[in-house]
């Protein structure tokens, strides 16, 4: 019995030692992207830290490195859309930059902190494209009273804000392909956001009625936002030399514009991920009840 | 294009700056699948594991974990925290036993009175592993939310540069640099803040001040509204290769 079971076990030990020696490679294979896929999601959690830190730091020079030089690049900040890298230069360098006076860094009284979190990463399964959603609160405070290298006036504000970011595989690396951006609320710091749409306040006009966001519109209906406003970019490159190249409307973005439009206009920026136990892909349509 | 990195000031830096802590790529050099494989597994497992190391330091601080905390870091191990450096477990006890360290208010507890809100909300990690897998740095920040009931609340964020060593399979914080970004009364606009001192004064050493640190720290924190990126970025630009170092 015993002299079987060690036969058997030699048998068995034999067999284990062969299958390891001509396992199929497609196994390791498979095993390798899986742990592949792993990888990926932290160098993309990796790079979206790089972005938030210098975005943090308002080195913004150094943003449009992180996208991919490929064609179809693209930025989506405010319903303006602009392209490729040179696009991405233009939005960060040419309009953020010039904002703080051009200085590609930290500048006395300005305070931009932002609290990245709550990442879905979803790597494609050939492992050369992958797309994110990200949230963050967002607490720009662009000046210390007097002090501004821009000028600017405004105070301290929370802002909530989602991303929904695509990229594309940069040799062992990855870089951004699509940069999504949806700021759908913003309130005073300390004062709440339920206190806003506040006529005559933060910009919102005196008379602003049920339908007052759609003053804040981009698209390219609407380009009677006033010159230095928030949306003065409504003008396209290269008539504005800090111009989207064109723009989509909150209903092509699921993004509205007003300040805390969420409080007279509920939107939902587009999910990239199917429900991680259905796998269906799960839309929903902005609410049409309310004010 | 309008892409417009290099300034005199940026090469300045450059020239100033130290060699930047590179990433490395697991595979490189691999062609046995079976390498690759083990490379890609540890390399997860390494993130998972310096993530894992600095999110228990977040929570076992607002817990007052203070012996827990210790474990966390190797004998020898430094903390830049506040103005002053504290080197080695006796001092780090005597650091995170301190008011500087914690509420005053919770000073001398070993678990955290109901009273008092402690909450650091660590996030935000940029991970770079070694090429040999055995050292590590990352930056973190946190999110603060402070307070004692009835008697005040403090809203602050702070910047994090760890560096870790992995011993006998176990990730370890070998140096921690803590810079305040910003701290102010909750709810009180941005606007009203009282300026801060841009460098505070120098500290009183050990023993001199019982709960001082060692030696002066290496890294100026001016808080907000002063610019400050301090810690430095242990990491490059991915797309420069640059080591981005401002004043």
């Amino acid at each position: 019995m015993i002299r079987c079971l060690a036969l058997a076990a030699l048998a068995l030990g034999g067999t284990t030692a062969a299958a390891r020696d001509s396992a199929p490679t497609a196994e390791v294979e498979a095993l390798v992207t899986r742990a592949g896929v792993l990888n990926d999601i932290y160098d993309i959690e990796r790079l979206h830290g790089v972005y938030a830190y210098q975005q943090d730091n308002r080195l913004f020079d150094y943003q449009p490195y992180l996208f991919s030089e490929d064609e179809g690049v693209e930025t989506h900040f405010m319903n303006g859309v602009y392209r490729g890298r040179e696009g991405a230069a233009r939005l960060w360098t040419g309009r953020f930059g010039a904002a703080q006076g051009g200085v590609n860094m930290p500048t006395f009284g300005y305070l931009i902190d932002k609290h990245d979190a709550q990442g879905i990463i979803t790597v494609s399964p050939d492992r050369k494209t992958a797309k994110a959603r990200f949230r963050t609160s967002r607490d720009p405070a662009p000046v210390y009273p007097g002090t501004s290298l821009a000028g600017e006036t405004l105070i301290g504000v929370d802002q909530s804000v989602i991303y929904e970011m695509d990229y594309v595989r940069n040799g062992d690396d990855w870089r951004f392909k699509t940069w999504r951006i949806c700021i759908y609320a913003q309130a005073y710091y300390g004062a709440g956001y339920a206190v806003l749409p506040k006529p005559g306040v933060m910009g919102i006009p005196a008379d602003l009625g049920p339908d007052g966001w759609k003053k804040y519109d981009l698209s390219p209906e609407k380009l009677t936002a006033t010159e230095g406003s928030v949306n003065a970019a409504n003008t396209y490159y290269p008539q504005n030399p800090v111009g989207p190249d064109r723009t989509e409307t909150p209903e092509q973005s699921g993004c509205y514009l007003a300040r805390n439009q969420v409080m007279s206009k509920p939107a939902v920026v587009p999910f990239h991920f199917a429900h991680p136990v259905t796998g269906a892909f799960v839309t929903q349509l902005p609410s049409q009840e309310g004010k | 294009m309008m892409l417009r990195v290099y300034s005199i000031m940026t090469v300045a830096a450059i020239a100033l700056a130290p060699a930047p802590f590179v990433m490395a790529r697991p595979t490189e050099g691999l062609q046995d699948e079976r390498a690759m494989l083990e490379a890609l597994v540890t390399r997860a497992e390494d993130y998972e594991a310096i993530k894992r190391v600095s999110y228990a330091f977040g929570y076992y601080r607002d817990e007052l974990m203070v012996d827990e905390m210790l474990g966390l870091f190797t004998g020898g191990a430094s903390v830049d925290y506040a103005n002053g450096k504290y080197v080695g477990k006796g001092s780090l006890r005597r650091l995170f036993e301190s008011d500087r360290f914690r509420p005053s208010e919770a000073v001398g507890a070993t678990a955290l009175p109901p009273n008092i809100l402690n909450d650091h909300i660590m996030m935000r990690p940029v991970i770079t592993i070694e090429a040999d897998g055995r050292t590590a740095k990352a930056r973190l920040k946190d999110w603060n939310m402070l307070g004692v009931h009835g008697k005040w609340q403090v809203e602050s964020s702070g910047i994090y540069e760890f560096s870790y060593a992995k011993i006998e399979g176990a990730w370890k914080i070998t140096k921690l640099a803590y810079c305040t970004r910003y701290s102010h009364p909750y709810l009180t606009s941005l606007r009203d803040v009282p300026l801060p001192e841009r460098a505070p004064a120098e500290p009183k050493f050990y023993p001199s001040d019982r709960n001082g640190p060692d030696r002066q720290t290496d890294f100026a924190c001016p808080p907000w509204p002063h610019p400050s990126m301090a810690p430095p970025l242990h990491y490059p630009n991915p797309g420069t290769g640059e080591l981005i170092h401002r004043p």
